[in-house]
């Protein structure tokens, strides 16, 4: 199997990718399985409704909102590491995505999205 | 299942909504860019902390209009700014450090409120994206001039625009990214973000670029000016350090202390005299501590080459063999008999006393006499170097002398050239064409050759150049001149005159016979059996085509004569030919000349002289004229002053023996004299008409013709005495020419016969003349009788045979 040479260089380029948008990126894992692939993007805090994911050919956008959740009426802020606002992730996987089968599912503030390849073709 | 499983949320749909505003200072936050920002005032800390407490962290970031405004109201602010989220946040002090980055440009469309921070209404505005050839051409320009700044601004990046710009597709946004690291005017970076079109933006972009260019180059060139002076200097000595790299590299020298030390082993390798190895030391530890670049180095090592290539000691070894010597000047000369001896007097000499001075010799002739081929060949018979320098038109006496070394360009003089070429301190040096010296405010060169050809003062001749002491003793000069008259006399002094008078008819015969010829067809190509030119095809073109004391034009006309028959054999035509003096108008062309012939009759009062030129010789025809009733003498043809005197002494001589010569007294009171000397266009000069002009006014006055077979030459004084004269060889040369058998001379002249070649001493009778009366009982028979009692005709002895000294002297008949 191809590797994804071309996600894995992007992934380490990601500080240039603050250039292409004006919008966050979450962190990505991806993993290749026996069936397909499996991506796991850190996206803890953001409510699953405001999350999209869109396929397009061989590639996969995540996108959407943090939004951040209102503690306490009345506070300073010290310190602000977490990114809010917009986000947007667009990988490119070196297979066609359109005729994959795609779940997704979201727990502990991950995102995880499975990709198999479906039955009767293989 | 193709289709996305989570339907995607609409992009930010409110058409406007209510932010916090962060007013910053002189600068602009564009869309897509990071900023850090510091902020210490009290109202934006607390927009800061009302967007930070906000859901989405957006902030509207606008600049003010004048950064020093504390607490700027709306109308202080532009009213277009950027939305941005806060990406990082912290907090110092109470001043709050943070990270935004802008997403879209806005516009207020309603202030609110300004307290405890300023908020307000706004609206996004659209993102440009408009597309065009213009847009790209601006695009691609803009990087350029990018990459243009940043290599002029020194300022070392570790990542270059041009790479920068790349990671940006939307050229705007290269646009706004070149206004963030370019520090511009705050009103143009917000005229960029007010650009609602990328057109608009890029051409704004464009235009700030070209002129923050000429800004940078304006400054650069400013800061080089300053610096100019200094790095030009710099500049050459790293040039001169990396010279001397590159020298070494290459082995060459290694710069100055090779070349010295070079100079040094040739110098201990020959033997120069104590005080000129002292000079050169000095030079040469002088030269050692110059630097190359020093414009003396060059004029001292020049200098002390000259002293290490000078032939200090160096000489040839003459070939003493006297036989063999005379075999080598026969060789290369016909005739010229007195030269020959004289050169083998000189081999004697140095043969008993090897020590002795070599004489300074002048060969006085007409061109083409072979002067200066007679030097070569007087080289070639002792065996020494020769060196020729022609001092023709030379007018400046450094030329002969040197410069001294002070002047820039200074050379040593020609004689030391010269003695340096040749190698030895022994040459024959050959000065050529010295009466054709000039002289000018610069200098007489002649006083200069004073010194140098002195023997008593030329074994230290001092050239100024050289500034040392050279010995010329041993050099053999030979002087060589047309004629005498405008050497100085003090020059002439120094020098052993030998004239080389021009040849006569059978001696250019031979000339050609044994020389001419043999070079001539050489040169053409043909052959000596392919043309063959008889001795009397010779002296036909010598009388009929040339009238020279030499043989140049001689010698010109045979080299025409073997390239005519060149032209027929390379035509394919060709045949042995005899040349016939008939041939020659064909081949030459008409002839040139025509005999000067004796006039055969002459009227009385025409006496035929001789005449001395610089080419040869000359028949001149004097005419005398009684004028019936007129006192006075009246002289014509150009004559020089000596002549017109001796035509006065003439006819004092005349009318005091009038009684003698059967001349009535009444005829010398009653009538003027008018004395005419043909050609009247050429000046003539010198004493040497006086008998003839005494002939014919005696002619004149008693109506008895002169002569016409008989020339005559010779000074007359007033007591009636015939006194000697020059150039007698050319002189009866040209009365045989002209067909003259008879020839009166000056009795003391009887020696110089004897330079005549043994031909025309046969053919031709001399009257040696001691008195006037001699003279004219010869040239006017009708007179003899008269002065029977009073003339003595003495006529030289003919040659005896074959015999090569003849003795010439005068004998009674």
């Amino acid at each position: 199997m191809a590797t994804p040479r071309r996600t894995a260089g992007e992934l380490f380029v990601s500080a240039a990718r603050a250039y292409h948008s004006p919008y966050w990126q979450p962190a990505v894992d991806v993993y290749e399985t026996a069936r397909g692939w499996v991506l796991k993007y850190e996206l803890a805090g953001v409510a699953p409704e405001d999350i999209e994911v869109q396929v397009a050919g061989r590639t996969i956008a995540v996108r959407g909102v943090r939004r951040d959740v209102r503690i306490e009426e009345k506070r300073q802020s010290f310190c602000m590491e977490i990114s809010y606002n917009r986000f947007e992730r667009v990988l490119e996987l070196p297979c066609d995505l359109n005729t994959m089968e795609l779940a997704t599912q979201y727990r502990d503030g991950m995102l995880i999205v499975v990709l198999h390849c479906q039955e009767n073709k293989s | 299942m193709n289709a996305s499983e989570v339907t995607p949320e609409k992009n930010d749909a409110p058409q406007s909504r209510t932010l916090p505003i962060l007013p910053i200072k002189n600068t602009v936050l564009y869309p897509y860019l990071l900023m850090p920002l510091s902020v210490g005032r009290a109202r934006s800390i607390a927009a800061v902390e009302a967007a930070a407490t906000s859901e989405d962290k957006t902030i509207l970031i606008v600049s003010q209009r004048d950064a020093r405004v504390e607490d700027p109201t709306f109308e202080q602010l532009y009213t277009i700014g950027t939305e941005a989220v806060i990406k990082r946040l912290e907090r110092h002090d109470g001043a709050i450090q943070m990270i935004v980055q802008g997403t879209r440009r806005m516009e207020i469309i309603e202030p609110g409120r300004a307290m405890p921070f300023l908020e307000a209404r706004v609206q996004a505005l659209p993102e440009p994206s408009d597309t065009g050839d213009e847009i790209d051409a601006l695009e691609r320009n803009i990087v350029d001039q990018a990459g243009q700044i940043q290599a002029m601004s020194n300022a070392e990046a570790p990542i270059s625009i041009a790479q920068v710009l790349s990671q940006f597709k939307d050229p705007l946004h290269k646009a706004y990214m070149m206004a963030t690291m370019l520090s511009l005017d705050l009103e143009k970076e917000q005229q960029l973000l007010e650009s609602n079109s990328r057109l608009e933006g890029l051409r704004l972009m464009h235009e700030l670029l070209a002129h923050e260019i000429q800004i940078v180059e304006l400054r650069q060139k400013i800061a080089t000016q300053a610096q100019s002076e200094m790095s030009r200097e710099q500049r050459e000595y790293h040039l001169r350090q990396q010279l001397r790299a590159i020298q070494e590299e290459l082995g060459e020298g290694g710069g100055e202390a090779a070349e010295v030390d070079e100079l040094r082993e040739r110098m201990e390798k020959i033997e120069l005299p104590e005080d000129v190895r002292k000079e050169a030391e000095r030079e040469l530890g002088r030269l050692s501590r110059l630097p190359t670049a020093a414009p003396d180095y060059q004029i001292t090592r020049s200098y002390i080459e000259l002293i290490l290539e000078l032939p200090w000691d160096k000489t040839t070894e003459d070939n003493l063999d006297l036989a063999r010597a005379r075999q080598v000047l026969d060789e290369d000369h016909y005739g010229l008999k007195e030269i020959k001896e004289r050169i083998v007097e000189q081999l004697a000499v140095l043969k008993l006393n090897p020590a002795a001075k070599a004489p300074i010799l002048l060969f006085v002739g007409p061109p083409g006499v072979g002067k200066t081929s007679l030097g070569q060949s007087i080289a070639r018979a002792l065996g020494r170097k020769f060196e020729r320098m022609s001092l023709g038109g030379m007018h400046d006496e450094s030329e002969l002398r040197g410069h001294r070394r002070t002047y820039i360009g200074a050379m040593p003089g020609r004689i030391v050239q010269a003695i340096r070429r040749a190698g030895v301190r022994n040459p024959l040096l050959m000065l050529d064409e010295l009466d054709k010296l000039g002289r000018d405010f610069r200098g007489d060169p002649s006083a200069a050759l004073l010194e140098i050809l002195d023997p008593a003062q030329n074994h230290e001749f001092r050239d100024n150049y050289l500034n040392l002491p050279f010995d010329l003793s041993q050099t053999f000069f030979i002087a060589t001149a047309n004629t005498l008259d405008t050497i100085p006399r003090p020059l002439l002094d120094r020098m052993e005159i030998i004239r080389l008078s021009g040849y006569s008819e059978e001696e250019k015969v031979q000339i050609a016979r044994r020389y001419l010829i043999t070079r001539q067809l050489k040169d053409s190509g043909v052959t000596a059996e392919q043309v063959i030119i008889p001795d009397e095809t010779l002296r036909a073109i010598i009388t009929r085509y040339t009238r020279e004391a030499g043989v140049r034009q001689f010698e010109r006309l045979i080299g025409q004569l073997a390239r005519k028959i060149a032209v027929r054999y390379a035509e394919g035509r060709g045949e042995p030919t005899t040349i016939k003096p008939d041939d020659l108008p064909e081949l030459l062309g008409p002839e040139r000349f025509f005999l000067e012939r004796a006039r055969e009759s002459m009227p009385p009062g025409v006496s035929t002289g001789l005449a001395w030129t610089e080419t040869g010789g000359e028949v001149l025809y004097i005419e005398a004229l009684a004028l019936p009733g007129g006192r006075d003498l009246m002289l014509t043809g150009q004559l020089g002053e000596v002549m017109r005197e001796s035509a006065r002494a003439a006819q004092s001589y005349i009318w005091s023996h009038a009684a003698a010569l059967g001349i009535s007294e009444e005829s010398l009171k009653s009538t003027g004299v008018h004395i005419h000397v043909p050609a009247g266009a050429i000046p003539k000069d010198g004493p040497s008409a006086g008998v003839a002009m005494a002939v014919a006014l005696a002619s004149m006055y008693s109506g008895e013709p002169a002569l016409g077979d008989t020339a005559m030459t010779g000074e007359i004084t007033l007591t009636g005495l015939v006194l000697p004269i020059g150039g007698v060889k050319e002189k009866v040369l040209a009365a045989r020419r002209a067909g003259i058998r008879t020839v009166i001379l000056p009795e003391q002249n009887g020696k110089d016969l004897r330079e005549l070649p043994d031909e025309v001493r046969r053919e031709m009778k001399f009257v040696l003349a001691a008195k006037i009366e001699d003279a004219l009982s010869v040239a006017i028979p009708a007179l003899a009788e008269r002065l029977q009692s009073v003339a003595t005709i003495r006529y030289a002895e003919a040659p005896q045979g074959n015999g090569k000294k003849a003795a010439a002297k005068g004998e009674p008949v």
